[in-house]
């Protein structure tokens, strides 16, 4: 299969601390990957990478080129947004749209001009004037214009208010996405974009830890709810993760089959949200300590 | 394509810069033109210095200036049909002078902030996600830098002229010599070549400032200013004090003699309506050819491969 990103033993250093360690990833066309990790993970970093805006060590290609030497020539075929208030404050609606139908061969005027329709957003408005929700608009509207195979996108709704991150997300999925597309989202608000996601990548520490499809991950995890009384039965089957609830608890198993059907007789089994995973993946507990 | 980004990339800057490139210019020539509308209206009186160059012997200027035997001063003789033509032809010559200073300062100005503002603002996240090398981003940058001073000294000078030109016509309310005094726009042409052959001079120092604006983290201008007069006072110190030379000060001196030598040159002979560069002017542009191309790889390399967005 050919894969859109293919990252094989890459790694990035910043003196003696480790960025990325020996990661490997591979992305299809057609997903919408989630990039999750905490702070300092590693995610801007190999999006960075991803992107050519730095040098990383190991094999990287991205739509079979190397970003740091072919730049040009894939941001030709790749759009990001890196931060939703990066939009020069100086420049107006109009010279904006100018600036990019003059340098990007993808771009579609007649489309920017439609979903700026949809907005309050006016030709003659300079990004100053704007609020940042309508400066995302802006610079969503410009993006989506862009015919780009690979679209990145780097927390795109930081510091948004709730209307305007599912507006945000609304608008990339009916009018942006389409199977020959991928998008693939670091974002630390987890919950907004789990009903979007095709795929699914934990990474911590420079590492990843993990690497699935949505399918995988409801096929491979469940959570728990248990009454108190059969939290030690519960905890036979080795949870990766647990917290308390009202009379009982909630725990997080990778289980087997015939653990599944063990642990559906200890209570009411479901899929997992993207914030529990993330929790158990990235944070590691003592069981039975924690909720002694 | 190739066009189309080369254009747009230039807008860019003009739009990102209008105020240092348009309204800081039209401020400019304003205050001149209000400057020389003044002196010429207040009916000023010339006395010649010693050593001035202005031939009172010459029957042409015999004819605008008239000498006061009270006084014994020259008095601009507004009665004389030539005398629009002189004023706007003095105004050019020393405008140019003028301008051609400004110019050089705006630019410094642009060239310590062009590459340092993005930076600043984290909008080269915006630009570093459109299909442009930061190659050909320096580069447009550098060709604005050249073309400025003398764009931005041939704009300031002929705006000034015209305006004078105007005023004093309506002043006079002669405007037959309008038509005569225009004939003294094309000195501009001449001033203009002279501006254009002293940009290859100036290069080198409006490129080391874009590398500060490219490597500082605060205050580009400063930097781009403050660290070769650092150099040229310890140059002086350890020659002073120790009996070190470590030659900034005789380069710095030799550089700006250069500089001093083609203005003098190219304007004193724009004056009389041509230009010529009749020293090694050659080798000189080319030793600064090489010094502008190692600052501007050593910019793309910055702008490339510093990791700090």
């Amino acid at each position: 299969m050919d894969y859109l990103i293919s990252a094989k033993s890459v790694s990035k250093r910043y003196g003696k601390k480790v960025a990325l360690d020996n990661i490997d990833l591979q992305i299809g066309a057609g997903k919408v990957v989630g990039l999750i990790g905490p702070n300092g993970a590693g995610k801007t970093t190999l999006l960075k990478g991803i992107l050519g805006l730095a040098p990383v060590d190991g094999e990287l290609t991205v739509l079979g080129m190397n970003p740091q030497r072919d730049r040009v020539k894939l941001l030709e075929r790749v759009s990001f947004i890196a931060d939703t208030a990066t939009l020069p404050q100086w420049i107006s609606v109009r010279e904006l749209i100018a600036y990019t139908e003059g340098v990007h061969p993808r771009f579609s005027r007649i489309q920017c001009l439609k979903y700026l329709a949809e907005t309050s957003i006016t030709l003659t408005d300079k990004v100053r004037s704007l609020s940042k929700g309508m400066v995302t608009q802006l610079h969503l509207a410009l993006i989506m214009s862009i015919d780009s195979e690979l679209l990145v996108l780097d927390e795109p709704t930081l510091g948004l208010d709730i209307l305007y991150r599912k507006q945000f997300y609304e608008n990339l999925l009916n009018d942006y996405y389409d199977a020959q597309k991928t998008i693939l989202i670091t974002t630390h608000q987890v919950e907004e974009i789990e009903t979007i996601l095709t795929d699914l990548v934990f990474i911590n520490q420079g590492n990843i830890v993990l690497d699935a499809s949505m399918e995988q991950v409801a096929a491979q995890y469940v959570e728990l709810h248990v009454d108190a009384n059969y939290k030690e039965h519960a905890l036979v089957h080795n949870p990766i993760h647990s917290r308390r609830l009202l009379g009982g608890f909630s725990m997080l198993f990778e289980p087997n089959e015939q653990q599944r059907e063990s642990l559906a007789q200890l209570g009411k089994i479901t899929t997992p949200s993207l914030s529990e995973l993330f929790v158990a993946k990235i944070k590691p507990q003592h069981i039975a300590k924690e909720i002694a | 394509m190739f066009g189309a980004r080369l254009a747009v990339q230039l807008q860019r800057e003009y739009w990102e810069h209008r105020g240092l490139f348009l309204l800081l210019p039209l401020v400019c020539v304003l205050l001149v033109a209000g400057f020389w509308v003044l002196a010429v209206i207040s009916d000023p009186s010339i006395s010649q210095p010693r050593g001035s160059s202005i031939n009172v012997l010459d029957p042409q200027i015999q004819e605008i200036l008239r000498l006061d035997p009270s006084t014994n001063e020259y008095k601009v003789n507004f009665e004389s049909k030539k005398v629009v033509g002189f004023i706007i032809a003095l105004q050019q010559f020393m405008g140019w002078w003028f301008f051609t200073a400004v110019s050089v300062f705006l630019t410094l100005y642009y060239c310590s902030s062009c590459l340092f503002a993005d930076r600043k603002s984290r909008d080269i996240l915006f630009w570093r996600s459109m299909p442009v090398s930061e190659s050909f981003n320096v580069l447009i940058k550098l060709v604005v830098a050249t073309a400025s001073v003398p764009l931005l000294t041939l704009l300031m000078n002929t705006l000034t002229s015209m305006l004078l030109l105007l005023v004093v016509c309506t002043w006079l309310g002669d405007l037959s010599q309008f038509a005569a005094a225009l004939k003294s726009l094309s000195m501009l042409g001449s001033y203009f070549l002279g501006s254009v052959g002293l940009v290859p001079l100036i290069l080198p120092v409006f490129a080391w400032a874009m590398l500060t604006s490219a490597y500082t983290k605060k205050s580009p201008f400063l930097a781009a200013t403050f660290i070769p007069l650092i150099l040229l006072f310890a140059d002086r110190f350890l020659n002073s004090f120790m009996g070190i030379n470590i030659h900034v000060y005789e380069l710095v001196k030799a550089y700006f003699h250069t500089i001093a030598d083609v203005m003098h040159m190219s304007f004193g002979d724009a004056g009389n309506g041509y230009v010529s560069f009749a020293f090694n002017y050659s080798a000189d542009v080319a030793i600064y050819g090489v010094i502008v191309a190692v600052l501007l790889g050593a910019m793309i390399w910055l702008r490339n491969n510093r990791y700090e967005i």
